[in-house]
């Protein structure tokens, strides 16, 4: 676990004048009294200083991704990481002496991390906190993903685990006590000049020990390698080795049944003109946008009121999905928007899928009144690499602003009229459009896991992916590049068009600052980062800046097998992974159709995890919210404190507290051991409640919680709407849409629960439908734990090998965070063709300017915290 | 003699000065020192910053300040008057009202203006 | 001479004793913290240890907390950023300590006045006893200004300005809430208002409204929560002392836990009676009563100063225009009332 970095004993220089002594006496001296040389006196100096710096090691308070969860369980009651003098987390880097590098690093935040390394004072600690921090994890092949933060920052300990539980990030603390303990000073003094020569450098005088900030160019380029690099994509060993490579397969977009069936009779007269047997027709999915929808007589009928309104030919009905030819687009989305019977108000999600012919656009909408009657609307736009362009649909659904930014940043499609239209996830600059099927990452091995052995034949000698580039790191970049001697650490590339204008509020002559809060601060939740524009304490602009924790969970989708994929969904939002594999399964399951048929039992085990997590999730948030406001830490630490016992039953039952990867395709991984039930009744019936009575108690009523938070960041129920806000956010505004209810699935419809709304649209009401939240999730495991049957968890035998069907599907479940939706594209092969996730947390901050505006720096983190974002969510 | 009462404080100040320089000087001589460009930059979340820091700032604080000094010296006023009012009659009473319902009606005159609404 | 002697010595044990408590006061929070949030807190440093010379060391609590952290800090690399205004970078965290030292000068921590066999305060005699500790205490809001302004840090800052406004506009209620202790004892002098006390009741029975506006602008003027906007970590990292590392960080803490110290004196003596408790009298003038004195007065701060750290680990922070309502709109009006009302009801009382 802790590097054995200990060096061959140093050589002593001992002063001239050393007098050397019979060493029986010198021994018997020094067990009574004296210090008899230099290097027993130092070793009484190194021991203090040693012991000083073990006692008191203050981790700078950053945490990365899903690993800072745990790190902040192990400040925890159960943990309690203060009893080793390590519980003053520093916000700023000048006051802490260890870097806890809690999760994945991706290439957008590196330079910041390095920045921080950097402004941290001597002698300074580096422990790597879980799998990606130490070689990139599970995420290691993702082009935003730096595989171990020791490819730039000296690392003392290592902890494995992903994450790894608060047990072993104690172990790793002791670790790196341990090799304190065992540390040297290198000596100089004024007049004897060089005394001892240590294993640490710190006191060295004005030597340089910068680590170079990288730099985010075409792909993060780390400058004391800028040469090689140049060099070797000057050669374009890139290009060549892809040229090796198995390419991943692009197929055509799907067409409308008449012409689908028109190529099939085609392609069967081609091969039995060649003497061939008709090819076996593959199986299709059935075609629906998503389970609860308008229906193919609606559609039919909705397609002819569009054909009667723009002229004929407007609405092509494609696998269920409207085609709208570009130029229709908006006017189509405003009269569907205001006109239409059913008022599609609600813009559920929006994506892209790169075809051979086109790239499609596709947006599912919903109607905020009359719930459940999804449609798709298709559009479509050249597949040439940045060439397609469509209108933007971000004046009619606010809430298109950042999905259509995330569009053209994965795809290269330009929205026109769109009013800020930049790189979201990856930075300016970067020189891919990276969801492109044509686009392989710098690891990129083959279109489907699982890779080759990467154990070399007959020599037992492992290899790593690195060897695999020819930088030998994940790094790549086009061959024309020319600009390397323009690189410059200083230029942080992300985000720096990104700075807001502002008005001027005041009559005076004042000057406004700017100010970026975050990637790294206290209360940002993770690694997301705002420019601010204040005027005084006024927000007077705010741009939110995120991509920080852009691990590239689409691209790695479409290499995984379906199965292989599940794991991958827990570190979504990784405060609640049962949800995400609800949603994940649903999808599949809806390709799948029959095949999939989850049995009674494990229905109800699906809804008993889903609302443990709702549980834990609303309660991380209410407290972290409290923590927001500026409660040290007591009202979060009380809230997660039944959370660590729902934890246990997730461990329990799944092998992992945080990430359960708990669900499969028509069912769920293991049946519920022995006693589990019983247990989850006792937390169910005898703790929660409690738990949130205690919460109501202290905090609804809260002279100083009511203060700041009633009132501030409202948002009305139109634009919350408009907005595509969605789970407490919008139910907070007043607008009762629960996909529980609107678009029930699994057996939500058997429980008796009501959806919680309120009506101002603020913070408060935004904590109070969390809090009222979770009696209605209370009131339904109740129920769920008192009828659950007993039967099979799985409709067949358990299965690594799963056939989808071609088809697409769009799952939606109302995760902690609001609606959670997946979209999957199926050609039949054993990977994903497209695979998108809607996030709530994302599209939720669409919303985070118009809310703060004209609040105070100090509203603004308590709006953040009520949206209650997760940044693993936010950037996927 | 009363002069001498102070010289305690005197005292006092040098051993605070002492104790104040002395954590310095220490740290000056034991301390490592390794100097480096990304080290000595203004730290701003991992970001290098942008724009001025040193602005013209809104005039709020500076009418904070202003009123600060206003009701001080009230209270500076308010002191002796308090220690003698035993000695004192009725009137010193009277007079006293009358010179707080001046500070006040002042106080009343910036609320109503909305100095005190801080942005 | 001796006087002089005695001076220094004095001097010496006070600043010495309070050093030493402030440094343990920071490990009894993070225990109060940890109490308060179901923790156990510290309690590695200082077990099991082998000092030089082969000396065992077993003490339980973390006792050797403090000890660790301030050999951390004082061996901790010293970072001066190249854009601060180094003078002021420099003088601001002095003057939070000196200031935060010489507002005690004044404040007697057991019984005074003439016949004592001590006097329990480092200058005796001041007359102007409150004033004085009022002055120096507004002195400390520069090294929070300095700070904020010298590290030309956005963050920083924020909260130096922040602070300014903050600590001058509790000043006002502060100073205005004490007058009807004034008025009742008719002396500024701390001893006197103590002696009053014991002659008649507590503070805090006489003066509760003041008692509570002193509380109230006394937890602003330490900036502790849910007053330390100028801190505000989850705004602003760490407001004014962003930039502050080592030792320099070190001593905003110390003068800040030593303005807690001070306040809780204040409080204590002013309100809560000071040496006064059953049994004790200002007749009384034996050493045994002088250590009693002492013990009672320094437990009854001990309370206050739990009550401070409690309070900051269970309640939110207000916002900033909250809090500067809360200081002109009630505090500055209800403390004026509250002297008008007493000074009305001594002269109902006179006849």
């Amino acid at each position: 676990m802790a590097t054995s970095t200990t060096p061959a004993q140093p050589s002593v220089s001992r002063p001239e004048w050393t007098t050397i002594i019979d060493p029986v006496l010198q021994k018997e001296l020094e067990q009574h009294v004296l210090v008899t040389s230099w290097d027993q006196l130092l070793g009484m100096v190194d021991t203090v200083y040693n012991w000083g710096r073990r006692s008191s090691l203050w981790p700078l308070g950053f945490g990365l991704a899903c690993c800072a969860i745990e790190m902040i369980c192990t400040a925890s009651s159960r943990f309690d990481i203060a009893r080793f003098g390590a519980e003053v987390f520093r916000g700023s880097p000048r006051q802490a002496d260890v870097m806890i590098v809690s999760g994945t690093v991706t290439k957008t935040m590196m330079p910041m991390i390095a920045r921080l390394y950097d402004q941290m004072p001597e002698p300074k600690y580096v422990i790597s906190m879980g799998a990606c921090a130490t070689g990139g994890g599970p995420f290691k092949e993702g082009y935003n993903v730096v595989s171990g933060i020791d490819k730039y920052l000296p690392v003392d300990v290592y902890v494995p685990g992903c994450p790894p539980t608060p047990q072993a990030l104690l172990n790793g603390l002791i670790m790196l006590q341990k090799k304190i303990d065992g540390e040297k000073l290198d000596v100089t003094l004024p007049v004897l000049g060089h005394v001892r020569k240590g294993n640490t450098s710190w006191y060295s005088e004005n030597v340089e020990r910068d680590i170079p900030v990288p730099v985010l160019g075409p792909d993060l380029i780390d400058l004391r390698l800028v040469e090689v690099s140049a060099e070797r994509t000057a050669q374009g060993l890139i290009e060549a080795r892809e040229e090796t490579l198995a390419k991943p397969a692009i197929i055509a977009a799907p067409k409308t049944d008449a012409a689908e069936a028109a190529l099939e009779a085609e392609e069967a007269a081609a091969a039995v003109a060649k003497g061939g047997k008709p090819p076996k027709k593959a199986k299709r999915a059935v075609a629906q946008p998503t389970l609860v929808w308008l229906g193919e007589e609606g559609l039919n009928a909705l397609a002819g009121r569009l054909d009667a309104e723009f002229g004929a030919g407007t609405a092509t009905i494609i696998q269920a999905g409207l085609l709208i030819p570009a130029e229709k687009l908006v006017a189509v989305a405003y009269y569907l928007r205001d006109r239409n019977p059913i008022k599609y108000d609600y813009l559920a999600s929006l994506q892209s899928v790169h075809y051979e012919d086109c790239i499609e656009v596709n947006y599912q909408l919903d109607s905020t009144l009359d719930p459940g009657k999804v449609i798709t609307l298709r559009a479509r736009t050249s597949a040439v690499e940045c060439e397609g362009e469509l209108p933007t649909l971000s004046s009619v659904w606010r809430g298109a602003d950042f999905q259509e930014r995330e569009v053209y940043d994965m795809m290269g499609v330009k929205f026109a009229g769109h009013p800020e239209l930049k790189r979201i996830l990856m930075w300016d600059g970067f020189a891919y459009w990276p969801l492109r099927k044509d686009y392989l990452e710098p690891y990129y091995e083959g279109p489907t896991k699982v890779f080759d052995s990467r154990v070399e034949e007959g020599f037992g000698r492992h290899f790593r992916s690195e060897e695999l580039n020819p930088h030998g790191t994940n790094m790549k970049i086009p061959k024309d590049y020319k600009d390397w001697d323009k690189l410059s650490s200083g230029d942080d590339t992300k985000g720096k068009t990104l700075m807001p204008t502002g008005v001027d509020i005041s009559e005076l002559d004042t000057d406004q600052f700017i100010v970026s809060m975050g990637p790294q601060h206290p209360s940002t939740h993770g690694v997301f980062r705002m420019n601010l524009r204040v005027d005084g304490e006024t927000i007077v602009g705010l741009k939110p800046v995120m991509g920080y924790m852009h691990r590239n969970h689409e691209k790695i989708g479409e290499r995984n097998t379906y199965l292989m994929n599940f794991p991958f969904t827990d570190r979504l939002d990784y405060l609640t992974s049962m949800g995400n594999n609800f949603g994940y399964a649903l999808a599949v399951e809806q390709l799948m159709g029959d095949e999939a048929k989850v049995p009674e039992r494990a229905e109800y085990i699906r809804v008993i995890m889903a609302e443990l997590t709702r549980v834990a999730s609303h309660m991380w948030s209410i407290g972290f919210l409290l923590n927001d406001l500026g409660a040290f830490f007591t009202p979060a630490l009380y809230a997660i404190e039944e959370r660590e016992l729902i934890l246990d039953l997730f461990e329990w039952a799944a092998g992992s507290r945080m990430m359960c990867n708990y669900y499969r395709f028509g069912g769920v991984a293991f049946d519920l051991p022995k006693g589990w039930i019983e247990r989850c009744r006792g937390v169910v019936n005898d703790r929660l409640d409690g738990k949130i009575d205690e919460l109501d108690r202290y905090l609804t009523a809260n002279e100083i919680v009511l203060d700041r938070c009633r009132g501030v960041g409202v948002i009305t129920r139109e634009e919350a709407i408009n907005y595509s806000t969605a789970g407490p956010v919008l139910r907070a505004s007043g607008v009762n849409y629960d996909i529980r209810r609107a678009a029930p699935y699994g057996i939500y419809d058997r429980f008796n629960f009501d959806v919680i709304t309120a009506e101002h649209g603020d913070v408060y009401d935004r904590y109070l439908v969390r809090l009222r939240e979770m009696r209605e999730s209370v009131k339904i495991l109740k129920q769920a734990v008192a009828d659950i049957p007993d039967g099979p968890i799985l409709p067949g035998k358990k299965s690594y090998q799963i056939k989808v069907p071609a088809g697409e599907a769009y799952s939606r479940v109302e995760n902690p965070k609001g609606e959670l939706g997946y979209y999957v594209v199926s050609d039949g092969s054993p990977t994903a063709y497209r695979y998108h996730v809607r996030s709530p947390s994302f599209i939720n901050l669409t919303a985070l300017e118009r809310m703060c505006l004209g609040y105070t720096v100090a509203d603004v983190v308590g709006i953040l915290g009520s949206l209650d974002i997760v940044l693993g969510e936010v950037d996927r | 003699m009363v002069l001498f009462n102070y010289v305690f404080i005197g005292a006092l100040l040098l051993g605070a000065i002492g104790f104040a320089a002395a954590p310095l000087v220490v740290v000056a001589i034991v301390a490592p020192r390794r100097r480096s460009r990304e080290k000595q930059d203004i730290y701003e979340c991992g970001l290098r910053t942008t724009g001025e820091t040193w602005i013209r700032f809104r005039i709020q604080y500076y009418i904070f300040a202003m009123l600060f000094v206003v009701f001080d010296i009230e209270t500076v006023f308010l002191y002796p008057w308090a220690v003698s009012y035993v000695g004192l009659g009725a009137f010193a009473l009277f007079e006293m009202v009358v010179f707080l319902v001046l500070l006040f009606a002042g106080l009343l005159y910036a609320w109503a203006k909305g100095v005190l609404r801080w942005v | 001479m001796w006087a002089i002697i005695g001076i220094v010595l004095k001097i010496g044990v006070v600043v010495g004793l309070m050093q030493g408590t402030v440094a343990y006061l920071i490990l009894v929070e993070r225990k109060v913290a940890a109490y308060a949030q179901d923790r156990i807190g510290p309690n590695r440093a200082g077990r099991h240890l082998t000092l030089p010379f082969g000396i065992k060391i077993n003490l339980p609590f973390g006792l050797l907390q403090p000890i660790a952290d301030g050999a951390k800090m004082v061996l901790k690399e010293d970072v001066v950023p190249t854009y601060v205004d180094k003078p002021l970078y420099i003088l601001a965290p002095m003057i939070a300590i000196i200031a935060a030292t010489l507002g005690f000068a004044v404040v007697p921590f057991g019984p005074v006045g003439p016949g004592q066999v001590m006097q329990f305060q480092i200058a005796p005699g001041v007359d102007i006893g409150i004033v004085y500790v009022f002055a120096i205490g507004s002195l400390a809001v520069y090294g929070v200004v300095l700070a904020g302004y010298a590290s030309n840090n956005k963050y920083s800052f924020l909260g130096g300005l922040r602070s300014s406004a903050q600590l001058i506009s509790y000043e006002v209620p502060l100073g205005m809430s004490i007058l009807g202790m004034v008025l009742l004892a008719g002396s500024l002098d701390l001893g006197k208002i103590m002696a009053w006390q014991d002659q008649h009741v507590w503070g805090i029975v006489a003066q509760p409204i003041g008692f509570l506006l002193f509380l109230v602008s006394g937890f602003a003027e330490t900036n502790r929560l849910p007053f330390d906007l100028p801190e505000s970590e989850q705004e602003l990292v760490g407001g004014f002392h962003t930039e502050y590392s080592a030792m320099k960080f070190g001593m905003f803490f110390l003068g800040e836990y030593m303005h807690v110290i001070t306040v809780s004196y204040l409080t204590v003596i002013l309100f809560l009676g000071g040496w006064d408790f059953p049994g004790l009298s200002v007749e009384q003038t034996g050493l045994l009563s002088a250590i009693l004195k002492v013990l009672v007065t320094a437990g009854k701060v001990s309370f206050m100063i739990f009550l401070i750290m409690w309070i900051r680990w269970t309640l939110p922070r207000f916002r900033y225009d909250q809090l500067m309502d809360l200081a002109w709109k009630s505090l500055v009006p209800l403390a004026l009332v509250n002297l008008v009302a007493t000074a009305g009801i001594i002269q109902l009382i006179r006849g």
